[in-house]
């Protein structure tokens, strides 16, 4: 099965309380990458969530967070030979009344897609936002407030500085 | 993009065509329960519109026209799969 085919199985699982997040919501907002996992949000609770799956015969278990982490709980599971994983979508800065639906799929608007980029925080995250900073600079003030919001400056200034990225996507 | 008018049918036809993985016309006729010769005519109307492009591909020895959509979002969500298709292949 494709790596589409399953985030539509998983989407599905959810509906209507799930959203795409991760790379498959950065490709469809123009972030060209590889990504080989599923990502989803949703505002259902851990238990709602594994019991949906389970009823699917999908396999997933649930890391719950302690308080010095900021997720709650994290469901990371193999649907057909793709590993996925799914987040509470408050964590994350994700609300899915943003989503919009592209193809009968949910993914987080671009903005919410951001700021749970700078949430997480890494470098594959900045990368993604500053692709996003390059392809659309109309998001350029929101991005700055973000990444100040989120203490992640430093590393999305590198990634702008990156000669790779500026020579695919910039000017 | 410009906005052009589509009928019921022709939106079913291409709603369909941007679900799926490239379909033949046969195919696609069979899975809207439509006759192959309205469908093969609502297909080349996309065409001209440029809402999908066709492709000819030999399947089983027999000549077939397979549809793409050239919506964005579905070419996005194919170039992925192929990106994992070929990380698959690299890893076997």
């Amino acid at each position: 099965m494709s790596l589409v085919a399953v985030a539509r199985k998983l989407h599905g699982v959810l509906q209507p309380h799930g959203i795409l997040i991760g790379g498959i919501c950065g490709m469809m907002h123009g972030i060209e990458r590889f990504t080989r996992d599923v990502d989803l949000a949703t505002d259902l609770d851990a238990e709602k969530v594994m019991m949906l799956l389970k009823n699917e015969g999908i396999e997933a278990e649930t890391n719950v967070g302690d308080s010095f982490d900021r997720l709650s709980w994290v469901i990371k599971g193999v649907c057909d030979d793709v590993e996925f994983q799914i987040l509470f979508a408050k964590d994350i800065g994700i609300d899915l009344s943003h989503g919009e639906l592209k193809l009968e799929l949910l993914i987080a608007s671009e903005e919410d897609f951001i700021t749970s980029k700078c949430i997480a925080g890494g470098q594959q995250d900045l990368h993604d936002v500053a692709v996003l900073m390059l392809l659309k600079p109309a998001l350029k003030a929101f991005i700055e407030q973000q990444a100040e919001q989120y203490d992640c400056q430093e590393k999305l200034q590198a990634w702008l500085y990156d000669e790779r990225l500026l020579s695919r996507y910039g000017n | 993009m410009t906005k052009v008018k589509l009928t019921r049918k022709q939106r079913e036809l291409l709603a369909r065509a941007e679900l799926q993985e490239p379909q033949t016309i046969y195919a696609l006729a069979n899975m809207l329960g439509r006759p192959y010769r309205r469908v093969y005519d609502h297909v080349q109307q996309l065409a001209v519109m440029g809402l999908v492009s066709l492709k000819q591909k030999k399947i089983n020895n027999r000549n077939a026209t397979l549809v793409i959509s050239n919506d964005i979002y579905y070419q996005r969500l194919l170039r992925l799969d192929d990106m994992y298709a070929a990380h698959l292949e690299l890893n076997a």
